[in-house]
């Protein structure tokens, strides 16, 4: 150490005096451990890292093989389907289709590339002499039976092109797409003017299909095309299979679009399908979806914002083009999903370091801890000793250990048990004399104090007794009182009863009579129903009378003179009828005011009725409750009476036992003046004995 | 067949009976050459038609909605009973029968006869002839030309009870369903 | 005055009337009410006057005809006088049957007023329209105006009509 600096040493120094044996051996251990756990978990950390991620990549490029292959089987099915469908289409036109030159049709013509538009005539296109140009029909027929679409196009010469005459393709405005045409420029022209069957994707109008395209020929000469499509997107079945797959919890695959034009259209997806994403950015602004479409195929890492706001997530992505239908099939996984497994190794790794530093640390505290239990055990018995206290030794497990403390121990105990038999002695002999004293002391002490309880007992019962002597006198006399005024309450009682049963008999009366003109009030409405029914034959009655009046005064008028006074007698019929008329109107009013005032007293008497009732029922109860306390009111009558003489009674015998008890109470007091002069020698001698064994209790010889 | 049978008695004469909601129908017994009962299959097709044409011992028939006809011009439901055939004379030449005579998928229609089809409760009935009475004077030509020939009321008071011509009924609903036809462009169903 | 001159004054006033009694005719109509308005017939157009009991409806009629009513046993038409004076249907059931041959025509009202005499000279004629003459005059009762309603103007009407329909 003799290159230490001097503070250095003067620490070491320190920690060398101050800490206890038991924490150096300590420290020294857990310090050991601990660089050795941090150099070996660094390493295998970083090892492990690298092997994971290479797996997930791996396993994402299995993903996109698989998806691959799977879109190019729906592809190859598609064009199965493709092929049928264009045998079928084509048995409707083959050695059907001709011209009709003498029957030119005029269209506007659409180059579909372009878009531009001219006008032209064309000669009449028929299938089995129906024309086909503009007239749908038959297009919408074969679609019927195949599914799809279906076109048929006619060969035109300047601009030159394959133009749609009939086809079952709509625009996205819904109106067919009759009347656009291929140029030469496409492919498909170039197929099918050379007499071949063009098979593939194409574009058609406004979506990329499956295609066939045929030839029709008149003869030896192609004058036109047959083509059947199945829309390329409409894959049902690939769709499901692209979305059950599931890349660990939140992973997932997809289908872009790589098309010219359509480039980043989502076509399948679990949640974005039908957008465009070409545009898309990731966190750091890198237009990612772009990136792959232009990559074609690779790996890559993405931080992508998630689409509803929340917290951005790490993306582990592989992509791999489909040249054949111009889409980059995608499997994307959760980077956070795909290291979890390196994150629970470092956890593992924490756990098992802490779990070796604890071992390492509890077997220094057993090393320290024997050395120095012995230590502390001599330490404590001398301390007891210094105090007085001779009971303790050093247990037989230290005594029996074979090293220096061993010996030591055993002469230690031999010092101890000598010095201990000696006290021993002194204090027996003591203890014999303190206790003979305590004994004389305690029973005469006893006697007089019982004495003195014994005498104050009897004096409080004396006056107590006293007491309860004049509270029987005044009960006596009350309870006389409570007797007499039990039977005054039983007559009232009676009398009450008596008026109860009166009443109920009145309340009785009056609801049978409220009954009877309720039923009387009834019987006038039935009445007057009966006088209504008389007042509307009345009426009948008079208004015929007025019209076989009128006709009389009629027949009068026109038999001239000699009919004049028939029709005033006929006239005064027909006005008396008039006046019974109005006479039966007046008398339906009054009915109707009768009607309704009785109505009304009906509706009055039944409320009475309810209340009479209501009144009946409360005196019935008034009754039973009366009833009750009659039978109480006579019952507590009797009872008074019973504790009047038995009150009586007990007073006479509490004036024989007062009587008795003042004579007792006098031969105590007697008793207890000879016991107190015996008490004072004994105290005098117990006060010597405690002073002697006072001194001797300091030594302590045993447990 | 129903068991229609004549009468002799010359004051009275037996009249069919349509009974409808607010008023009858009488038809004269001797008008109706022979009736039949509407089977199952025949009341399946084109019942609501004003007319139509019916596969009848081998030969077309017209068939005239006769329910039809008397909800159209009178309001008035017939009370519902099992579907019976009421077939008339009708004429080669006199028009428009000739109308009905060739369809357009070359079916030969006999015109000779015609049937009224009614869903009615039909029973019979005599009347004296002087119960029936003509329309006031100038009600009768229009009423006879649509069919109506006299009215009868019951002396105990119950519903009217109109005579219908069924040879007149039978041009009118004819004649009217071909001009509905030619008006509606459809000269051949 | 005495009694002898209030004699001859009371003479005097009976001879005057009789004497200024020109032979003033008087007009006998049945006048009859449509909902609130009221109308007259002159008297002999009148038969009687009828409850209506059933209207019949009848087809192939104008709209103005409520259909038939069984008057003994014989048919007779019923003409809504509401609907002719263009006023739409009228809910009533007293009829007017009219003296016209064997016509059995009737017309619905509301309800029969009374019959009255009015002087010749008290009622007005009135010109004939386009539509004819349906009124044959007017004049006034009780502070009313009333129309005498042509009923041969409405008979022809009919015959027109019943024609077109």
């Amino acid at each position: 150490m003799g290159y230490m600096p001097e503070v250095v040493k003067s620490l070491l120094r320190k920690f060398d005096r101050r800490m206890t044996i038991r924490n150096k051996i300590m420290i020294g251990g857990a310090g050991i451990a601990i660089a050795s756990m941090i150099s070996f978990g660094l390493a295998g950390m970083l090892i492990t890292g690298g092997t994971i991620r290479q797996m997930a990549e791996n396993d994402l490029a299995h993903i996109t093989d698989n998806l691959v292959s799977l879109c190019d089987t729906q592809y190859d099915i598609n064009q199965n389907i493709v092929a049928s469908n264009l045998n079928v289409a084509d048995f409707f036109v083959k050695g059907r289709t001709s011209l009709k030159p003498d029957t030119p049709v005029r269209f506007t013509v659409e180059n579909q590339m372009t878009k531009e538009s001219q006008q032209t005539a064309l000669p009449l296109m028929t299938v089995d002499n129906a024309g086909v140009s503009n007239d749908f029909r038959l297009v919408d027929r074969i679609t019927g039976m195949i599914g799809g679409t279906v076109t048929i196009f006619q060969v035109m010469k300047n601009p030159d092109g394959l133009l749609r005459v009939s086809t079952s393709v709509k625009r996205a405005d819904g109106t067919r797409a009759a009347g656009t045409y291929i140029p030469p420029s496409s492919p498909v022209y170039k197929a099918v003017m050379s007499g071949e069957t063009y098979k593939g994707s194409a574009f058609v109008v406004n979506d990329w299909y499956i295609t066939a395209y045929k030839p029709i020929y008149d003869g030896n000469a192609i004058i036109g095309a047959i083509y059947v499509g199945v829309r390329q997107s409409e894959l049902e079945i690939l769709r499901k299979s692209v979305l059950a797959l599931k890349i660990g919890k939140r992973g997932y695959a997809y289908i872009l679009d790589n098309h010219d034009g359509s480039r980043g259209n989502v076509i399948i997806h679990p949640t974005r399908e039908g957008k465009n994403l070409l545009d898309a950015k990731d966190i750091a602004g890198n237009l990612y979806v772009k990136e792959m479409l232009e990559e074609k195929s690779g790996s890559k890492v993405y931080t992508l914002a998630e689409p509803g706001g929340g917290p951005a997530s790490k993306r582990l992505v592989n992509f791999r083009s489909i040249d054949r239908l111009g889409w980059v099939a995608v499997a994307e996984a959760d980077y956070d999903e795909v290291f979890a497994p390196l994150s629970m190794l470092r956890g593992t790794n924490i756990l098992i370091s802490i779990l070796v530093l604890v071992i390492i640390v509890t077997a220094s505290v057993a090393f320290s801890g024997s050395i120095n239990r012995v230590m502390n055990r001599i330490k404590g018995l001398l301390t007891s000793l210094s105090s007085g206290d001779y009971s303790g030794n050093i247990p037989q497990r230290d005594i029996e250990r074979t090293d220096e403390f061993g010996d030591m121990a055993t002469l230690f105990n031999v010092l101890v048990r000598n010095t201990r038999d000696l006290l021993e002695k002194i204090m027996r002999t003591t203890s014999v004399l303190t206790a003979s004293i305590n004994d004389l002391t305690v029973s005469s002490r006893e006697v007089s104090t019982t004495s003195n309880q014994q005498a104050a007992a009897v004096k409080e019962i004396v006056s107590t007794m006293e007491d309860s002597d004049a509270l029987s006198r005044t009960v006596a006399s009350r309870i006389d009182e409570v007797a007499r005024i039990a039977g005054q309450t039983r007559t009232l009682v009676e009398k009450g009863f008596a008026l109860i049963q009166d009443s109920l008999g009145k309340m009785e009366e009056i609801r049978h009579t409220n009954t009877e003109t309720i039923s009387g009030v009834k019987d006038l409405g039935a009445q007057i129903e009966g006088i209504w029914e008389v007042v509307n034959i009345i009426n009948g009655i008079a208004d015929q009378t007025k019209i076989i009046a009128f006709n009389a005064e009629l027949e009068a008028a026109s038999a001239g003179e000699s009919g004049k006074n028939f029709r005033i007698v006929a006239a005064e019929v027909r006005r008396l009828a008039d006046s019974t008329v109005s006479s039966t109107a007046q008398i339906k009013g009054r009915i109707n005011e009768i009607q309704r005032a009785s109505d009304s007293l009906i509706l009055a008497s039944e409320k009475g009725t309810e209340r009479i009732q209501e009144g009946a029922d409360l005196s019935s109860k008034l009754k039973d409750v009366f009833g009750d306390i009659l039978s109480s009111a006579e019952i507590s009558a009797g009872s008074s009476q019973q504790i009047v003489s038995s009150v009586n009674q007990q007073v006479s015998a509490f004036e024989q036992i007062l009587i008795t008890l003042k004579q007792i109470s006098s031969g105590i007091d007697e008793f207890v003046a000879t016991t107190r002069s015996t008490s004072g020698a004994a105290e005098s001698l117990k006060d010597m004995g405690e002073e002697l064994k006072t001194s001797l209790s300091r030594y302590k010889i045993s447990e | 067949m129903t068991g229609l049978a004549p009468t002799s008695r010359a004051s009275e004469a037996d009249f069919a009976v349509i009974p409808c909601a607010g008023a009858d129908f009488l038809i004269n017994r001797e008008e109706i050459l022979h009736s039949r009962y509407e089977g199952e299959h025949q009341r399946a097709a084109g019942r609501a038609a004003p007319v139509r044409v019916m596969e009848f011992e081998g030969r077309a028939i017209p068939v005239i909605n006769l329910d039809g006809h008397i909800e159209e011009h009178f309001g008035m439901v017939p009370h519902r009973g099992p579907g019976i055939l009421l077939f008339i004379r009708g004429s080669g030449d006199h028009p428009p029968f000739p109308l009905m005579r060739r369809k357009s998928d070359g079916t030969d229609v006999e015109t000779s006869r015609v049937a009224l089809r009614t869903s009615a409760m039909v029973s019979m009935l005599s009347v004296g002839i002087d119960e029936l009475k003509p329309f006031p004077p100038r009600l009768r030509e229009s009423l006879a030309a649509g069919g109506l020939l006299a009215v009868r009321f019951p002396r105990d008071g119950g519903r009217a009870q109109y005579l219908l011509d069924m040879r007149s009924t039978a041009i009118l609903c004819i004649a009217a369903y071909h001009n509905r036809q030619v008006a509606d462009g459809h000269p051949d169903s | 005055m005495e009694n002898s001159e209030l004699l001859s004054a009371i003479s005097a006033t009976g001879q005057g009337d009789a004497a200024a009694e020109e032979p003033v005719r008087l007009r006998k109509v049945v006048l009859f009410l449509v909902e609130d308005a009221v109308y007259a017939f002159d008297a002999d157009e009148v038969k009687e006057v009828v409850l209506a009991g059933e209207i019949y409806p009848i087809p192939f009629v104008p709209a103005y005809v409520s259909g038939l009513i069984n008057r003994h046993g014989e048919p007779h038409t019923v003409i809504d006088l509401k609907a002719v004076l263009g006023g739409g249907r009228l809910d009533a059931s007293r009829v007017l049957i009219m003296n016209n041959g064997s016509d059995q025509i009737s017309f619905l009202i509301t309800d029969i007023d009374k019959i009255a005499e009015i002087p010749e000279p008290d009622v007005v004629s009135l010109p004939a329209t386009d539509g004819g003459a349906l009124f044959k005059g007017s004049f006034r009762c009780e502070g009313r105006e009333v129309f005498i309603i042509n009923p041969q103007e409405i008979y022809d009407r009919l015959g027109a009509d019943i024609k077109s329909v």
